[in-house]
């Protein structure tokens, strides 16, 4: 079975088909996936300007992060909800689209460049939360992450368009 | 694109700000010292919007002039705009301890870093009614102006272009 077919299967089932041609389920999914995001990855932008030393450089790092994580983690699951559903009613057309197979890399670079760093720099960050410079690797850290996200928007705004 | 990523940070520097108007996101921090840090990403990602928003409405002028959901658009984001720079100030400022500096800040006509530290800002916010409804009107009228976007780009695809009388 592959992944073609099973791309072809969920497009011709009846609740792909009930989402895709829905007058306001479609555009209500696809508002929550887009108000997801500002959530998110707007929240995700705010602590990443706090790791490269650029934003809320006189609040201790943790801090700043303690206050957004719950709040990016809804964001998160909301996308992550809304892009299942969004996935589902358009599965031949995300499949056929190189900009979707772009933005599925980036979101998987995304997630091992937050791994990396909750694993190495983040255990180490009351030695230097307090600094108006944070250290090279949780800036690298920072400015990977927003270029990756913003590759990841820039990849998903063009899948609506063919070249 | 740019579009986007201007809404990106936008909405979230909103929320960071309505949220701590509600006392629910960063209690402990005066509300002049998260806005100073935040207030210029939020006013520079506007300005980003609002031009990126004109080339597009520029480009599909007649496509958007036949959309009742962009012209709801336009009436949510001129509330929202109204807000911001007419109520916004006014329901977060503290007349009695508060001196407003008119200093440009990053080129806009508001400075937040006056940190002679006014009585409400050591309070979570929550108990003042007026920042309660800065802080929810903040967060709705852009969830409002973004949730219309969605049908706006539905109703592109379903309604058919208007002739030009």
């Amino acid at each position: 079975m592959s992944l073609l077919s099973i791309c072809q299967w969920i497009q011709n089932t009846d609740s792909s088909t009930a989402l895709r041609e829905s007058t306001y389920l479609f555009p209500i999914v696809e508002t929550t996936h887009v108000l997801g995001l500002s959530l998110s990855v707007g929240l995700l932008v705010v602590s990443d300007l706090r790791l490269i030393g650029v934003g809320m450089r006189r609040r201790p790092a943790s801090e700043v992060f303690r206050q957004l994580t719950p709040w990016m983690l809804a964001g998160f699951a909301i996308m992550f909800a809304t892009g299942l559903l969004l996935f589902w009613s358009q599965a031949l057309k995300a499949y056929h689209s190189v900009f979707f197979r772009a933005k599925l890399c980036l979101l998987l670079l995304a997630g091992v460049n937050a791994m990396v760093y909750h694993l190495t720099i983040y255990r180490r960050m009351n030695k230097w939360e307090n600094k108006l410079v944070p250290p090279a690797q949780a800036r690298l850290a920072g400015w990977l992450s927003l270029i990756i996200w913003a590759g990841i928007i820039a990849a998903g705004r063009t899948m609506a368009y063919t070249f | 694109m740019f579009h986007l990523f201007g809404l990106t940070i936008l909405l979230a520097t909103t929320i960071v700000l309505s949220l701590r108007l509600l006392g629910v996101m960063f209690p402990q921090q005066t509300f002049p010292e998260l806005a100073s840090s935040l207030m210029p990403w939020n006013l520079w990602s506007l300005a980003v919007m609002l031009c990126t928003g004109f080339l597009l409405f520029t480009s599909e002028a007649v496509k958007c002039y036949g959309n009742y959901s962009f012209r709801a658009k336009m009436v949510l984001l001129f509330t929202a705009l109204l807000f911001r720079f007419a109520l916004y100030p006014q329901l977060t400022r503290n007349w009695e301890s508060w001196r407003r500096d008119y200093r440009c800040c990053c080129g806009f006509p508001w400075d937040w870093r006056d940190e002679r530290s006014v009585s409400w800002d050591n309070e979570s916010g929550s108990r003042v009614p007026g920042l309660r409804a800065a802080g929810i009107s903040g967060i709705s009228f852009h969830f409002f102006h973004l949730a219309d976007v969605a049908f706006a780009m539905r109703r592109q695809k379903q309604q058919p272009l208007v002739a030009i009388q």
